[in-house]
């Protein structure tokens, strides 16, 4: 009885810690959107080269891997494993997916003349991009992780915390991209 | 809608996933809106593009990061960066004009 209560506490605990761990990187992709909406604003020619159907589709993938995440959480929890491992598998598809696409929207950029070192808009979209496309190179790889332990059957039922730790990770990179997508894309 | 209540040893119920499939579809669908949204004049568009995003981001944080479902003070401690951060990006706007850049 001690030990699951002092299970659930520690559990509470990270849980806690990850939150305070994604208020920071608010704060840090704050900055980051704050400063491309000023160079958008004030080089509106070199926005038009940004392509929205691609990343459109992008979009999409991010929410589809987000929903494989929830559904991956639904499925341990019934102990339904076959459901479990397609969806992990599915997020780290979608993510890696996610990566080439923007990878070949990065090398169409730069044909256009768009690159890190073209001037100011191009260094403020390729941190802002690149910063999110890291978190989610991480997320990817974080994915791959927690496929391999549930593969070895970790997870269960009753305990399956990492799903969740990893589920919160993922899915604040996609609110980051909802907000990218907005922001730097369609308006 | 078929929802699985679970996690109730933990203190706290989350959604099954009718719910979480019902968030995804209406995740979907406002992303269409934002795509048809972007045809609209700009001073017309903006508005609207800022409160389709944040009505999305909202779902996710709820729902899919069970913020709903969790300790009052989870929200806060998120809440509270979102606000400083909102601000903070638009004290920047002003201070970085004061900025040189090299075009």
């Amino acid at each position: 009885m001690h030990d699951a209560a002092h299970q659930e506490a520690s559990i509470e605990n990270r849980k806690f810690a990850m939150w305070l761990f994604l208020a920071s990187e608010v704060m840090f992709f704050a900055v980051l959107i704050a400063s491309y909406v000023f160079m958008r604003f004030k080089y509106p020619e070199e926005h038009a080269v940004l392509n929205i159907p691609l990343t459109s589709l992008n979009t999409f993938l991010l929410l589809t891997s987000s929903f494989a995440v929830v559904r991956a959480l639904a499925a341990i929890q019934i102990n339904d494993r076959l459901k479990f491992l397609r969806s992990l598998a599915l997020v780290g598809l979608l993510g890696t997916v996610f990566l080439a696409i923007q990878a070949f929207e990065y090398t169409n950029f730069s044909h256009e003349g768009l690159t890190l070192n073209s001037g100011p808009f191009g260094m403020a979209f390729f941190t802002l991009t690149g910063f999110h496309g890291m978190h989610v190179l991480i997320g990817v790889i974080w994915a791959g992780r927690v496929f391999w332990q549930a593969f070895n059957g970790k997870y269960t039922q009753d305990d399956h915390f990492g799903v969740e730790f990893f589920g919160l990770y993922w899915h604040f990179v996609d609110v980051v991209w909802i907000l990218i997508f907005t922001v730097v894309y369609l308006i | 809608m078929n929802e699985t209540h679970s996690e109730q040893s933990r203190g706290h119920v989350l959604p099954g996933e009718g719910v979480y499939f019902a968030v995804f579809l209406l995740l979907a669908i406002l992303t269409v809106a934002e795509l048809v949204t972007t045809y609209l004049p700009q001073l017309v568009k903006v508005p609207i593009l800022l409160g389709l995003m944040a009505g999305k981001a909202w779902l996710v944080v709820q729902f899919y990061m069970h913020l709903r479902y969790d300790s009052r003070i989870l929200t806060w401690s998120f809440l509270i960066p979102v606000i400083v951060g909102v601000i903070a990006a638009l004290v920047l706007q002003p201070l970085l004009s004061t900025v040189p850049l090299a075009h």
